[in-house]
């Protein structure tokens, strides 16, 4: 088998495990293009026209491909609401809890991380190009990075543009950060060099410090933001969970806030369905809780004291409740068990 | 003493400082983080400081070869502990995907097949659970710490990969330089951090992809002399 041969079929293998190991089929379509531009640049075309023809068609099946999931969502929202006024009704206009605003300059320092690395790449991409080009040599070698990290780029861009729920943005950048990262660092190293004047070498020095701040400004606030939900749970809900399922009939369900009956899971009763309603024992009870009440039927309840941003909802948002249902919980049902974090209420008469 | 070895003395000194400077901030980082329950701000400062500290006396004095692996290592090793140390913070696994894979590997264990997948789409696209199922039978692990797992090769695996990138594609006289100032931003970059922590199936997506890029480029070029 020749290197030909032996890389082409590794190739395969690799963008088979690749489509296989996630649902987005840009990624696919990514390692396909990768190839086509790879195998391109090896053939007799000039090498300009070669670099243009191939950058060109990859930059246009990118924002194709993008927009084609930004269609299909936009349809999908529209059947949703559709179909769903009065769910949607509640949600948007709940009485009893509002909406948690973001500030602009925290949604600019959740995002600092990409903008900062994507246009630096970008710059680094331009400016390597222009290099290249002037000095006329062939530098095929550098072409499909460039390539794939124009495609990665537009992506992010467009994915950021229009908006988080139409797509996952952190998930394409996510694929897009180590190649771009690649570039700021080609770019940085050219700034420093020995050969460069002062002020360039600052700036070297300048871009590194500010990339590497800029990652963890980004990043600082993710586990405990105070203006975000509670991505995990503390041991005395994990142990309020526990107690609810050792101690609760396996027939009676007990009402909880979405994040615990989705990440709470309970390993004897499994769930189905990613974003039902309902998890084994567990049924969520926003949006009632979000209208100052709790449907009359709950027999159980597992509330945790210390939340307090709700998220992690399938209709998206962060909520703050304007009541305590504690109050009410106290007055209606018996509380039989709290761990500190969390109590285990059931029904009483009210 | 001949000039070779005065350039090797120096540059030894100085990663023995910067490493040392940086370790010691960055333990300083995870026992704060420790103290106060709480991983913002202590272990941010601290990673951002220590990745500064190893990154910057690259970019100021170009060391030698041999001494550019020990600081790519050392950057590995701030990577790995960087996105585990969350996890020892929290009592159970961050974020609400990470569960509901656990539970789908402990299914798959049980059953010895896919098809116990509680979703159609991972039912074929299965691989992310079979290679966390894979590691707890081949550990003895439980699926939760299978998941821990995830943070350390991500941990190794991108930096190392943005390194090796870097290093193929930068002017031979730079290419240590390029390898260091990638893995040392690779180490940080918060989309990569973050879904180390939160691991889900793109995590491995973004892993498998990274190697498969690395493949394409040892075996189609495998000359490195790109400039």
């Amino acid at each position: 088998m020749t290197p030909h041969w032996k890389s082409s079929l590794l190739l395969i293998i690799c963008i088979v495990a690749l489509a296989l190991s996630h649902k987005l089929p840009i990624f696919a379509l990514t390692i396909l293009l990768f190839v086509l531009v790879i195998e391109g640049s090896k053939s007799s075309i000039a090498p300009e026209l070669n670099r243009l023809f191939f950058i060109s068609a990859m930059l246009l099946i990118g924002v194709w491909a993008i927009t084609s999931e930004y269609i299909a969502n936009v349809v999908h929202r529209g059947l949703f609401l559709a179909e769903g006024l009065n769910i949607q009704r509640e949600l948007y206009e709940p009485s009893a809890a509002v909406r948690v605003e973001t500030r602009p300059l925290t949604t600019f320092r959740r995002h600092v991380n990409w903008i900062v690395i994507s246009t630096l790449a970008g710059i680094s991409w331009t400016y390597i190009l222009i290099q290249d080009w002037r000095k006329n040599r062939c530098h095929s070698k550098f072409l499909p990075v460039l390539a794939c990290a124009a495609i990665l780029m537009v992506l992010s861009a467009v994915a950021i543009a229009s908006g988080s729920t139409v797509a996952n943005p952190i998930r394409i950048i996510a694929l897009a950060e180590p190649v771009l990262v690649a570039f700021v660092a080609l770019l940085t190293i050219r700034l420093v060099d020995a050969k460069s004047e002062f002020s360039l070498q600052l700036l070297g020095f300048t871009l590194v410090v500010l990339v590497i701040i800029s990652q963890t400004v980004a990043l600082g606030g993710m586990i405990d933001e105070p203006d975000s939900p509670r991505s995990h749970l503390t041991s005395a809900e994990q142990d309020a969970f526990g107690w609810t399922l050792h101690y609760t009939p396996s027939s009676s369900v007990t009402y909880t806030d979405a994040y615990l009956v989705r990440a709470g899971v309970d390993p004897n009763n499994l769930p189905r369905g990613y974003w039902s309603r309902q998890r084994g024992a567990f049924q969520y009870f926003e949006p009632a809780v979000f209208n100052g009440s709790f449907v009359p039927r709950q027999d159980r309840v597992l509330y945790r004291t210390n939340v307090e941003i709700y998220g992690h909802l399938p209709w998206g948002g962060y909520w703050e409740l304007t009541w305590n249902p504690e109050v009410l919980l106290d007055k209606c049902l018996n509380k039989v068990y709290s761990s500190g974090d969390a109590t285990h209420y059931t029904r009483d008469h009210c | 003493m001949d000039g070779f070895s005065r350039v090797m003395t120096s540059s030894r000194r100085i990663f023995r400082v910067s490493a040392s400077a940086a370790v010691l901030v960055f333990a300083g980082g995870i026992f704060a983080a420790h103290s106060t329950g709480s991983a913002y701000p202590a272990l941010p400062i601290s990673i951002t400081i220590a990745t500064l500290l190893v990154v910057l006396p690259v970019l100021w004095d170009d060391p030698l070869t041999s001494i550019y692996l020990r600081y790519l290592s050392i950057l590995i090793g701030f990577a790995v502990l960087y996105r585990l140390v969350p996890f020892i913070l929290t009592a159970g696994l961050i974020g609400i995907d990470p569960h509901w894979y656990a539970v789908q590997v402990e299914e798959v264990r049980g059953i010895g097949h896919t098809e116990s997948i509680d979703s159609p789409y991972y039912r074929v696209a299965s691989l992310y659970i079979v290679f966390l199922s894979i590691i707890t039978e081949v550990t003895g692990l439980d699926s939760e710490q299978a998941i821990y797992i995830m943070a350390a090769v991500a941990g190794i695996s991108l930096p190392l990969f943005g390194a090796i990138l870097a290093y193929r594609l930068a002017p031979r006289d730079h290419q240590n330089r390029a390898m260091i100032v990638s893995a040392g931003v690779l180490l940080v970059s918060g989309t990569a951090v973050r879904y180390a922590f939160w691991p889900v199936a793109q995590t491995y997506a973004v892993i498998i992809f990274t190697l498969t890029m690395i493949v394409i480029v040892r075996f189609r070029y495998p000359d490195p002399d790109l400039e």
